[in-house]
C-alpha cells in the first residue's frame, strides 16, 4: 500500500482540488456527534462531584459509560434528534482495550466513592478543594477521566477504527468518506478552522494550545499540528470523495503520527500549566490533566517514537500520590518528555 | 471664497480633531513607550529597589536561619525570643519582595504561593511533626510551610508551649527538624534569587533593565502586574478583605484567623510595610519611578493630575492603616469601623493602580481575579 502510494505521489498532481474547509458533499456525522455527546454528558454528571457535598452515583457513570441505564439526555444537532439511550453506540465498546475500559471505570468508581467525603479535600483525605474533586493522593478525578478518554476513546476511535481498519479494510468508497467524517469531527473543530475556532473541544480545544505555547509575548512552539491536522483531514477527504484511496491513506498516516505528538505535548503543557498554577488543588488538577494525556499515549497503539518502557518510566516520575510533588519533580517530567520528542528548545513554554 | 474657507475651516477642525483624538490616544497608546524613558525608570527600580529589597530579605532570611539554628540547638526564653525576633524582621523584609513575582522568584519558587500561604493548615504540621516524612516543597505541602508555619510554630499559642513542644514533648525532635527545614527552604529560596538577579550572578538585572517595552513580558508589564496582583489580590482580599468579610460585593462570615501572621500579631505592620513598598516602587524611590511616567501623561482624574491623585491615597490609606491596632484579628473583631475605614481607602487605591495607573502607562494587567469587582 505505501508503494502503491509512493507511486501515486510520483504521477502528475490530482486533478481534484482540495476545498479551504471541510466542506463536500455527504458529510455526516451522528457518530462522532453521539460519542462526543455521551462524554459530554458523562463530565456533566461527574462534575456534581466537585461540590462539596453532593455525592455522585458510580453506578450511573458507569451506566453512561456502558450505555445502560438510560441515563442520557436526548440532544440535538444540526436538527437532527440524538437519541442517545437507543443509540447502539457505546464509549465502554469503543474503548481501545479492556485494560483502558477497566481504568475508566475504576476512575469513575473512585468519583462515586470520594464524593461522599464530607471533608475539604487534602494532603490525605479525599474531597473537594477549589471546586474540584480530588482523591487524598491529589488526583482530580475529572479531568484524569476526560484526558484519558481523549486517547483511549476518541484519539483511539479517529487512529485505529476510522483512519485505520475502516479506511484499509475493504469498505465501500461510501463507508470509507463516512468513517473519514467521524475522525474529522472527534477531533473537535469548526469546519473552517483554524481560521474559525468556534466550538472547539478536546483535541480541537489543546492543538491550538500545543501550537501557541505559554510564552508571553506569543512565541510559536513550531509544532504546527493545527495547520498539520487540517490539511491532511482535507485532502484525504477529497482524495476520497475522487476515489483516491491511496492518497487518503498517506494522509492518514500524517494524522496518526501527528495524534502520538500531541499526547505527549498535551502531557507536557500541562507540567507548565501546574508550575503557572497557585494552590495544591489547583496544582494537582494540572497534573492530573498531564497524567491523563499521559495515559492517553500508553494507550495509544500506533505510537512510533516513544517506546513502551520509556513511557512506564515517565508514568513512575508522576508518582502515586501528586500532592508529594515538587515544582523541581515536574521539571524532571518535562525534561524526560522533551529529550524524547526533541522539544528542548520549546519544553519552558510549550 | 466662501465655500472654500468654509472648507478649510472644515480641514481644519477635522486636523485639530485629529491630533487631539491622537493627543489623548497616545497617553495610553500601547505602542507610547519611550525607551529611554522606560530604561531609566528600569534601571533606577532595579538597582535602588528591586535588588536591595531581595538582598535585605536574603539577610534577614539568613539571621532567621541562624537563630533558629540556635534556638534548636538550645531551647530557651532567650533564644525564643531572639528566633522570633529575627522571624519577624525577615517577614517584613518579605513585604518588599512579594511584588517582584516574575523573573527569578517565579523560579525559584520564592512567591507568596509558595512560601507565604495563609492561613497555615495546623493539621498538616502537625501530621509532619509526628511523622517526621514530609517534602517541604511539595505542593501538597505548600499551606505548611514558608513565613506562616513558622509563625505558628514560633508563636502559637505562648511562648511556654512554644518551648514545651521542642523541648518536653515527645515529638520535640520532630519539631526541631521540621522547623529547620521550613526555615532552610525560604533561606536557600532567598539566596538563589538574589544570586539570580546580581550582575555578578545570573545578572537577570541586564534581562530586566533591557526589556523597555510595556507589552506582555516587558520588565514594565512584569513589574505592574506583579505588584497590582500583590496589592488587589493578596493585600485586599487575603490579607484583609477575606478575614473581615468582605470579597468584592460579596459579603463573607468574618474569620480573624485568617490573617496574615495570626500567631505573632505582626499583621498590621506586614500591612503597612508591604503598602510602603509599593508606594516606593510607585515613587522610584528618590530616583526615576512609575509616578514619573504617569505625571508626563498629563492624565487628570477628577479635575486633578492622576499622579497626585495616586499619591494622595497611598498617604491617606498609611495614616488609616496606621490608626489600627497591632493585632488586625482583634480589630476585625472590636475596631470594626476602624478596619472599614482603611478597608475602603484599600479598594480606592486597588481602581487608581489597576485601572488608572496601569492604562496610563499602557500596561494591560492580565491577571482575572474572581472577586467581581
Amino acid at each position: 500500500m505505501l508503494a502503491f502510494a509512493a507511486c501515486k505521489k510520483n504521477d502528475n498532481s490530482p486533478s481534484y482540488t482540495v476545498p479551504t474547509t471541510y466542506t463536500f458533499s455527504g458529510v455526516d456525522s451522528i457518530p462522532a456527534k453521539t460519542m462526543l455527546s455521551m462524554i459530554a454528558e458523562l463530565e456533566i454528571a461527574i462534575n456534581k462531584g466537585n461540590t462539596k457535598g453532593v455525592a455522585v452515583s458510580a453506578a450511573k457513570l458507569k451506566g453512561m459509560y456502558a450505555n445502560t441505564g438510560s441515563y442520557f439526555t436526548d440532544t440535538i444537532f444540526s436538527g437532527v434528534t440524538l437519541n442517545l439511550n437507543t443509540s447502539s453506540i457505546q464509549l465502554q465498546s469503543r474503548t481501545t482495550n479492556s485494560t483502558a475500559q477497566t481504568f475508566i471505570n475504576s476512575i469513575l468508581d473512585s468519583i462515586g466513592t470520594n464524593s461522599t467525603s464530607v471533608v475539604d479535600g487534602i494532603y490525605g483525605a479525599a474531597g473537594v478543594a477549589s471546586n474540584k474533586l480530588l482523591s487524598g493522593n491529589g488526583f482530580f478525578w475529572r479531568q484524569l477521566f476526560t484526558k484519558t478518554m481523549m486517547g483511549v476513546l476518541i484519539g483511539h476511535q479517529i487512529t485505529d477504527v476510522y483512519l485505520g481498519d475502516s479506511l484499509n479494510g475493504s469498505t465501500s468508497l461510501a463507508a470509507k468518506q463516512h468513517a473519514w467524517d467521524q475522525a474529522f469531527y472527534l477531533w473537535g473543530v469548526p469546519v473552517n478552522f483554524p481560521a474559525s475556532r468556534t466550538g472547539v473541544k478536546y483535541w480541537g480545544s489543546y492543538t491550538s494550545q500545543i501550537d501557541s505555547g505559554l510564552q508571553v509575548p506569543k512565541v510559536l512552539t513550531g509544532i504546527n499540528s493545527n495547520v498539520t491536522l487540517m490539511n491532511a483531514f482535507l485532502t484525504s477527504r477529497a482524495a476520497l470523495a475522487n476515489n483516491d484511496v491511496a492518497r487518503a491513506q498517506q494522509q492518514a498516516n500524517i494524522i496518526i503520527a501527528t495524534f502520538e505528538k500531541i499526547e505527549a505535548a498535551a502531557a507536557l503543557h500541562e507540567c507548565n500549566e501546574a508550575k503557572n498554577n497557585s494552590g495544591a488543588a489547583n496544582i494537582a488538577g494540572n497534573i492530573s490533566e498531564s497524567f491523563g494525556f499521559w495515559m492517553a499515549l500508553k494507550f495509544n497503539t500506533k505510537r512510533t517514537i516513544i517506546s513502551d518502557t520509556q513511557i512506564n518510566t515517565i508514568a513512575t516520575l508522576y508518582g502515586t500520590n501528586f500532592y508529594n510533588l515538587t515544582l523541581t519533580n515536574l521539571e524532571t517530567i518535562k525534561s524526560a518528555i522533551s529529550t524524547i520528542y526533541g522539544w528542548d528548545s520549546i519544553k519552558a513554554y510549550l | 471664497m466662501k465655500s472654500r474657507s468654509i472648507l478649510l475651516i472644515a480641514f481644519a477642525g477635522v486636523v485639530c480633531a485629529g491630533i487631539i483624538i491622537s493627543c489623548s490616544k497616545s497617553n495610553n497608546n500601547s505602542t507610547d513607550n519611550n525607551t529611554s524613558t522606560n530604561k531609566a525608570i528600569l534601571t533606577n527600580i532595579g538597582n535602588t529597589i528591586i535588588i536591595p529589597s531581595f538582598q535585605n530579605l536574603s539577610t534577614a532570611v539568613n539571621a532567621m536561619d541562624a537563630a533558629i539554628v540556635a534556638f534548636n540547638a538550645s531551647p530557651t526564653t532567650i533564644t525564643l525570643t531572639a528566633a522570633q525576633s529575627s522571624f519577624k524582621d525577615a517577614y517584613l523584609a518579605w513585604e518588599a519582595c512579594s511584588e517582584f513575582s516574575f523573573g527569578p522568584a517565579s523560579d525559584q519558587s520564592l512567591v507568596t504561593s509558595n512560601v507565604n500561604v495563609f492561613p497555615t493548615t495546623v493539621s498538616t504540621i502537625q501530621s509532619n511533626i509526628n511523622s517526621g516524612v514530609y517534602i517541604i516543597d511539595a505542593i501538597g505541602n505548600l499551606n505548611a510551610q514558608g513565613f506562616p508555619a513558622l509563625d505558628y510554630l514560633l508563636f502559637s499559642p505562648d511562648n511556654t508551649t512554644v518551648l514545651a513542644r521542642f523541648t518536653t514533648d515527645s515529638k520535640a525532635a520532630n519539631a526541631k527538624q521540621y522547623l529547620a527545614a521550613v526555615s532552610g527552604g525560604i533561606k536557600s529560596k532567598a539566596t538563589a534569587v538574589l544570586n539570580a538577579w546580581l550582575s555578578t550572578g545570573s545578572n537577570y538585572i541586564s534581562q530586566f533593565i533591557n526589556a523597555t517595552g510595556v507589552d506582555a513580558g516587558s520588565s514594565l508589564s512584569l513589574l505592574v502586574n506583579g505588584l497590582v496582583y500583590d496589592y488587589d489580590v493578596i493585600l485586599k482580599n487575603y490579607k484583609i478583605g477575606i478575614p473581615f468579610g468582605k470579597y468584592g460585593p460579596t459579603t463573607l462570615p468574618q474569620d480573624p484567623t485568617k490573617v496574615e501572621a495570626y500567631y505573632s500579631g505582626i499583621s498590621v505592620q506586614l500591612l503597612i510595610a508591604q503598602v510602603q513598598a509599593i508606594q516606593n516602587i510607585y515613587l522610584g524611590a528618590s530616583g526615576q519611578g512609575l509616578d514619573d511616567k504617569v505625571a508626563s501623561t498629563n492624565i487628570q482624574k477628577n479635575g486633578s493630575p492622576l499622579n497626585d491623585v495616586i499619591k494622595a491615597e497611598f498617604t491617606t490609606l498609611l495614616t488609616k492603616l496606621q490608626a489600627l491596632p497591632a493585632s488586625l484579628s482583634g480589630a476585625i473583631q472590636n475596631n470594626s469601623s476602624t478596619v472599614n475605614d482603611a478597608y475602603t481607602e484599600v479598594q480606592k487605591l486597588v481602581v487608581l493602580l489597576k485601572v488608572d495607573m496601569s492604562s496610563a502607562l499602557g500596561v494591560k494587567i492580565s491577571f482575572q481575579d474572581d472577586d467581581g469587582d
